[in-house]
């Protein structure tokens, strides 16, 4: 029912706190209109208990009023209706009350004494309901900045997973221990190519480092990245993998979250050259448009490979990451036209979050 | 000392050649041969039938344990090599299986050539069929299926099957074109096909609803499923009633 008395221990808590009530409007009630205490106690403890259930229902109209600086006159209006509706039903029902206990006892005098403390229980019902509502909003305020502080420190969390998470993405420990392999061999075979892979996995590397704490960096940045990650790559695979770049150079100064590129071309990677043996080329495409950026990657695949299901994990990680960085401006497009398959991203030049 | 015969297998020229320059420091290991994917590996397993195969797991098409499957019971000693899968490293660890991680270290590779003589003198199999049946079950449903006819592989993919036959301890995987036997029982079958699309009818028959036309009465209680190329099964009872909740 009430969220106060969802258990025993806060019902018994609410009679406590409700008594000092009880045995106030008793003794006001007996000192006012002389009435013995025996009296005083008849008339005012059931209308006061059934006062309470008013009072505790009133948590929901204050929950569906939240008070806002632009709606507090209006709120106070209707909050002043309803205590003055919800008196008049109490006042409806003590005066009831009274005459029930006449018809009862066979007597006349608990009517003329309801009209003797009727305008004081009329004044204490206004003001219990108010006493009443002014309690449930503080509870509702208390609760909402609890609320508010989970959500903060879920957010946290979930930020810093993502920042892991994309750390994570950047070096794929699979990609590091067979690069190391590739250069265990080229070292012993061919020194001077050992040298260049040594090159292109430290730029790697310090990029991944370095870059995973910059918000934006340069097209031409991101490019050289990629550059030494299909660098490794093509030394691995051999005559499988051809590259094809054609980069518009008026793209090269834009700027983008720092790794946006690789997930695209790992993703061309893994689904098309590490799951066939045929040879093919990934083309790699940057076209600048007045308000936005198009990237595009295509590789062959394989329809004997394993299908691959969903976007990987690494494109719905540059999807996220994406839309942190430029709200629902950015388009993820993933086609498959034939034995290609494409991946097209276009994010918009302007209109950055921050 | 007899030398053992060794073939190993990896997708990648330059990591066959890591593990062929630690494997030539050891003089028990003789290499026979190398295969760059693993439709080469089954095929060479069963021509030269090594003592031995370092087995990558991550290849193209067909990977480490599809090979596996492929050889069934025929498999020769293998050693797993990987550069670093959680899925695959957990799997050897959980059927104590040994596997060497890239690049290889000779002193890890001693270590394996000990224990294969230790624990498995002559020429006793290695525990491997739990590792496969979790293997298959971990990608369910499959969109493919693999069989080996002689020494051919084929790939089938799970669409294109209209039934597949129980057949002793076989079952024959029927697609419009060609039937195909492969060593595996039907309820494995069943468990590895999508439930939504493969149903099993009767005791011996699996099919493929896309590819049924109509189910007819037959005798007075049985029926029969007539398929789109006009192929006749018969549906026992709770095969009917179970095709009849599904649909």
């Amino acid at each position: 029912m009430f969220p106060y008395l969802r258990s025993p221990k806060n019902f018994l808590l609410i009679t406590v706190i409700w008594s000092p009530v009880v045995i106030c409007m008793t003794v006001l009630v007996s000192s006012l209109t002389g009435l013995s205490f025996s009296a005083a106690v008849i008339l005012t403890v059931p209308p006061i208990m059934v006062e309470l259930f008013f009072c505790l229902s009133s948590w929901y109209l204050c929950k569906a009023m939240l008070p806002e600086r632009k709606n507090l006159v209006s709120i106070i209006l209707r909050q002043g209706v309803a205590a003055l509706t919800m008196t008049g039903i109490w006042l409806l029902f003590t005066m009831s009350y009274s005459e029930v206990l006449d018809f009862f006892l066979n007597t006349r005098i608990w009517r003329v004494r309801f009209d003797q403390v009727f305008l004081l229980f009329a004044a204490a019902g206004i003001f219990l309901y108010f006493l009443a509502a002014l309690i449930h909003y503080l509870i509702l305020s208390l609760e909402k900045s609890r609320e508010a502080e989970q959500q903060a420190l879920k957010n946290r969390l979930l930020s810093s997973r993502i920042e892991l998470n994309s750390l994570k993405a950047t070096i794929h420990p699979h990609f590091l221990f067979n690069s190391l392999t590739a250069l265990s061999t080229l070292t012993k075979t061919s020194p001077e190519l050992a040298y260049r892979v040594c090159i292109q996995l430290s730029d790697f590397l310090r990029y991944s480092l370095v870059y995973a704490r910059k918000e934006w960096v340069s097209v031409k940045d991101e490019l050289e990245h990629i550059k030494s990650y299909l660098g490794i790559e093509k030394i691995r695979l051999g005559k499988r993998l051809t590259l094809d770049f054609n980069i518009n150079e008026q793209a090269m100064a834009e700027q983008l979250p720092p790794f946006s590129l690789l997930p695209l071309v790992e993703n061309a990677i893994k689904h098309g050259f590490q799951q066939t043996t045929e040879s093919g080329t990934l083309t790699l495409q940057i076209e600048k448009y007045p308000n936005s950026l198009l990237i595009l990657v295509k590789n062959p695949l394989d329809k004997a490979a394993r299908a691959q299901t969903s976007p990987g994990y690494g494109l719905k990680a540059l999807k996220q990451r994406l839309a942190n960085a430029y709200g629902d401006n950015t388009k993820l497009i993933i086609s498959q036209k034939e034995d290609d398959f494409i991946v097209k991203l276009q994010i918009p030049l302007e209109g950055k979050n921050e | 000392m007899n030398r053992k015969r060794a073939i190993i297998v990896d997708d990648e020229a330059l990591a066959r050649k890591a593990l062929r320059m630690v494997i030539d420091r050891f003089e028990e290991i003789e290499i026979i041969g190398e295969c760059s994917d693993g439709f080469e590996a089954v095929k060479a397993i069963n021509e030269k039938r090594p003592d031995l195969v370092f087995l990558d797991i991550q290849m193209p098409k067909l990977d480490g344990f599809d090979v596996l499957e492929l050889l069934g019971k025929d498999a020769p000693f293998i050693v797993f090599v990987t550069a670093y899968d959680e899925y695959a490293l957990q799997a050897f660890e959980a059927h104590a299986l040994d596997y060497l991680l890239k690049p290889v270290k000779p002193e890890r590779l001693a270590k394996t050539l000990d224990r294969i003589k230790e624990r498995f003198p002559g020429k006793s199999r290695q525990p491997v069929d739990k590792l496969l049946q979790q293997h298959r079950l971990k990608d369910v449903p499959h969109k493919r299926i693999l069989v080996r006819d002689r020494g051919n592989i084929y790939i089938i993919q799970a669409e294109d099957i209209t039934y597949i036959e129980a057949q002793g301890d076989y079952v024959c995987i029927n697609t419009l074109k060609k039937s195909s036997l492969k060593n595996d029982t039907l309820a494995n079958m069943e468990k590895m096909l999508d439930p939504r699309k493969f149903y099993r009818i009767h005791r011996s028959y699996i099919i493929n609803i896309d590819y049924l036309s109509k189910i007819e009465p037959y005798t007075k209680d049985s029926r029969v499923a007539i398929l789109k190329n006009g192929k006749t099964l018969l549906v026992s009872r709770s095969g009917y009633s179970r095709i009849m909740k599904l649909l």
